[in-house]
């Protein structure tokens, strides 16, 4: 019996030697990036695959978050350990 | 009777907006009927927010559901539909956002998708214009008086379908159950092993129906090979995706969009990079050479007009030959000033970074990044830290807190430091104009490209040997879609980057500036002269550099200068610039002697202003020529909107200095330009201001940050040495 979409997408994860933009997952997949996005985020719900938005935490700099310095980066996946 | 009506929706589906033009605002937002509302994905108990919106409808029971849904990202909202729909409550979709979802080409069939979700009602809204909101009351009023729950097949199929069958027939035959629950939702909830449902169960003494359920997802796991749960929310997802493929049509090209053929060349694993390194070349080419003429004309301004006519404001107040008015002059102004003339780079910089960020294309660039530290055995996640070093290596240090492995954190925050910040860039475009004219803007990319490679070869390096650890964690990142920058983000990213840099200027270079006016103020020696009437090289300053300047003759830039420069250069790298203002203004403004009046100054200036914003087109024109320009055997003329001869484009005081002090220190004038780019890649290279080097102690201990001063500054001694020498035997 043919896995589940879902069972893939965890497969992928842990299967994939390094980073993949979701459109590539996509394409692996055979389904469209929404349809892809769905399904990771049912990983992330369930505490499998975690959401890292990445914001760096200066404490000790007086302008934090409205540091001009800082990119707004893409937010991207990766398996929780725990 | 009380009759309550329900409005469920993934998080920003424009419930509440819906709320208020349904209740006219009278009820505040998030409290409806004493239950708060909650944004949810989906009704599986995986977090609070599902639960309590689960709570509210299976044990509150509302009379109807309003699922609000946005009809531009249906594949996302239609499973908890489905859910709604399995819990036997009645459902209207109100398909929100129907605007957004025509203007991207989606044609949706409210009949299909009414059929293929169990007959219930389906209508269009647009919540923030109030569109829609009477056929929404009449539906609810309909479904109030005539209620209807739809029967959708959600496909569970083969096994799973047995299963539920088996489990609901069960459920049925318990007229308390049957009371409380729908029986094909309490059997899906049970092949789920959902925990709450479980204990509810288990509290009402339903442990038969429990063992059996136990029974049910073991056979279903022997037989699939997969959790039921997974088995269960897979088939929903497939159920939507049918729900869509019957009920939607999309142009052609949004299956596929813009975006995702735009990727698909951006993010190639071999045109990728090149595109990258293409667009970064374009970016400096506009930063340098299109901000040249402001560049200059700021300089002529503060340098020449502010400079002399201070100056005679100190000479009427009787100041003019006091220790105060040289303060003001040669300290403030000079030091000051000298900065303050790159204000006009670094907004065309902001402006070139913020259409880059604004447009999505940063997020690729870190991807294509990504993809190139992880070859060389970089974490994944250094990316950030890396990109975040271009602006200020403060942020990226503490940027490295996102790593979970301490080695990849040390390691990534040293690699951080090569990354060329967006102070030292005054230093290279200075030299670039000196030195190199037209071409300065490849000198600028030439010198941001190889602190990318100093970082990768140290990392490799680092990497395979003392700093070995488990392979970097997959990942996957999304994208976001392309869109116009708008220009008043731009503007605002542009402002606010900008005015960093003058606070920078107005507090620690002002300091500076002004400390570094009294150590060239002292005499170094009771002989060499009084107090501010002391040569620059004989004063306390230039002494104390003088000893340090042999160090860098093998690199061809071994003069007091800008020996001073690079070590008053560790208190922040724009330094740098204000530090050789400042000397070199000492020593050229002693040869001032044209005569002009305040009026025929003000009117030059002015008119250098004019020209200097003709020349700001030409060059922007020019970057299209220059660029294709490039390619062999192509050669397409340039925009000239003025003659060479007019305009503030010749070489600044400083940069006249510049070329003159280091055709001294290397040997010759041809030898000069090679002395150049030896001291940039040294500026680059060399060990980060004391703000990023603070950071390092703070973040991993004197220890590493006394490794990363002593490494940064043998790297870049000894590549500023290789260049020079190499230079030599290769041009000269």
């Amino acid at each position: 019996m043919s896995k589940s979409k879902l069972g893939q997408v965890l497969e992928s994860f842990e299967n994939s030697p390094g980073g993949k933009s979701l459109l590539a997952l996509a394409r692996e997949l055979n389904l469209s990036q929404g349809q892809t996005k769905n399904l990771v985020d049912y990983w992330v719900r369930k505490g499998r695959i975690r959401a890292v938005a990445q914001q760096p935490d200066c404490q000790t700099c007086g302008t934090k978050k409205a540091c001009p310095f800082i990119f707004e980066m893409p937010r991207y996946y990766e398996i929780a350990d725990d | 009777m009380t009759q309550s009506i329900a409005l469920a929706g993934n998080p920003n589906v424009g419930k509440s907006t819906l709320f208020n033009a349904l209740t006219r605002g009278n009820v505040p937002t998030g409290i409806s009927g004493g239950k708060v509302e909650v944004g949810t994905y989906s009704l599986t108990a995986y977090s609070i927010e599902e639960i309590i919106a689960r709570d509210y409808i299976v044990n509150e029971r509302p009379t109807a559901v309003v699922a609000v849904v946005n009809a531009a990202n249906l594949d996302r909202n239609l499973y908890l539909v489905t859910q709604l729909i399995e819990l036997g409550v009645p459902v209207i979709v109100a398909l929100n956002m129907t605007d957004v979802a025509r203007r991207r080409g989606l044609a949706i069939s409210l009949q299909g998708l009414s059929e293929r979700l169990g007959g219930i009602p389906v209508v269009e809204t647009i919540g923030n214009r109030s569109e829609g909101l009477d056929d929404l009351k009449t539906a609810i009023s309909l479904v109030l008086e005539y209620p209807h729950t739809g029967h959708i097949q959600t496909n569970f199929s083969g096994i799973l379908r047995k299963e539920i069958d088996h489990l609901g027939r069960i459920i049925q035959e318990s007229e308390t159950l049957r009371e409380d629950f729908r029986s094909v939702w309490l059997a899906t909830k049970l092949l789920e092993n959902d925990q709450e449902v479980i204990s509810k169960l288990k509290s009402q003494g339903e442990e038969e129906l429990l063992d059996l359920a136990q029974v049910s997802r073991e056979r279903i796991e022997n037989d699939t090979g997969e959790d039921p749960e997974i088995l269960i929310a897979d088939q929903r997802y497939q159920f939507v995706d049918q729900v869509i493929d019957s009920a939607i049509e999309r142009p052609r090209e949004a299956l596929i969009t813009r975006s995702e053929k735009v990727d698909e060349i951006v993010t190639h694993k071999i045109w990728g990079l090149p595109i990258f390194l293409l667009l970064m070349w374009l970016v400096f080419q506009f930063t340098s050479n299109v901000s040249g003429p402001f560049l200059d004309w700021v300089d002529i301004f503060i340098n020449d007009f502010i400079y002399k006519w201070a100056g005679q404001i100190l000479e009427l107040v009787g100041l003019g030959n006091s220790w105060v008015g040289s303060l003001i002059r040669d300290g403030v102004i000079a030091g000051v000033g000298g900065v303050l003339v790159f204000v006009p780079v670094l907004l065309f910089l902001y402006l070139a970074l913020g259409v880059m960020e604004d447009s999505g294309y940063m997020a690729r660039a870190a991807f294509v990044m990504d993809r190139v530290m992880r070859w060389m055995g970089l974490h994944g996640k250094s990316f950030l830290p890396m990109i975040i070093g271009f602006g200020c290596t403060v942020p990226a240090v503490y940027a490295t807190r996102t790593l979970d492995n301490e080695k990849d954190r040390k390691l990534t925050a040293f690699l951080a430091t090569f990354m060329s910040c967006g102070a030292r860039l005054p230093v290279y475009v200075v030299f670039g104009a000196a030195f190199f004219g037209a071409s300065s803007g490849t000198l600028v990319f030439g010198i941001y490209l190889l602190g990318i490679i100093v970082a990768l070869i140290t990392g490799f390096v680092m990497k395979n040997t003392i700093y070995k650890s488990r392979p970097p964690a997959p990942f996957v990142m999304e994208l976001p879609p392309y869109r116009i920058p708008r220009p008043r983000d731009i503007w605002n990213q542009m402002w606010e980057r900008t005015q960093g840099f003058l606070i920078k200027s107005g507090t620690v270079i002002l300091g500076v500036s002004m400390a570094l006016w009294l150590l060239m103020a002292v005499p170094a020696h009771q002989d060499t002269g009084l107090f501010d009437e002391v040569e620059p090289g004989d004063s306390l300053f230039g002494r104390i550099s003088s000893l340090v300047a042999p160090a860098f003759a093998p690199a061809g830039f071994g003069s007091w200068q800008t020996t001073g420069s690079l070590m008053t250069g560790l208190l922040a790298k724009e330094v740098i610039i204000s530090t050789m203002s400042q000397i070199y203004a000492v020593e050229s403004h002693q040869s001032d002697a044209v005569e002009t009046s305040f009026s025929q100054d003000l009117f030059a200036v002015s008119a250098d202003f004019g020209r200097a914003a003709f020349l700001t087109i030409q060059e922007a024109v020019n970057i299209l020529p220059r660029t294709v320009n490039l390619l062999p055997l192509v050669d397409i003329g340039e925009l000239s909107l003025l003659p060479e001869s007019t305009g503030p484009e010749g070489a600044t005081r400083l940069e006249s200095s510049l070329q003159r002090s280091f055709a001294e220190s290397a040997g010759s004038s041809a030898a000069g330009p090679i002395a150049a780019v030896a001291f940039n890649v040294f500026v680059l290279l060399y060990i980060p201001c004391v703000s990023a080097v603070s950071a390092m102690r703070q973040e991993f201990g004197p220890r590493w940050m006394w490794a990363q001063i002593i490494y940064t500054l043998l790297i870049a001694w000894t590549a500023a040495v290789v260049i020079f020498q190499t230079g030599k035997i290769i041009f000269l």
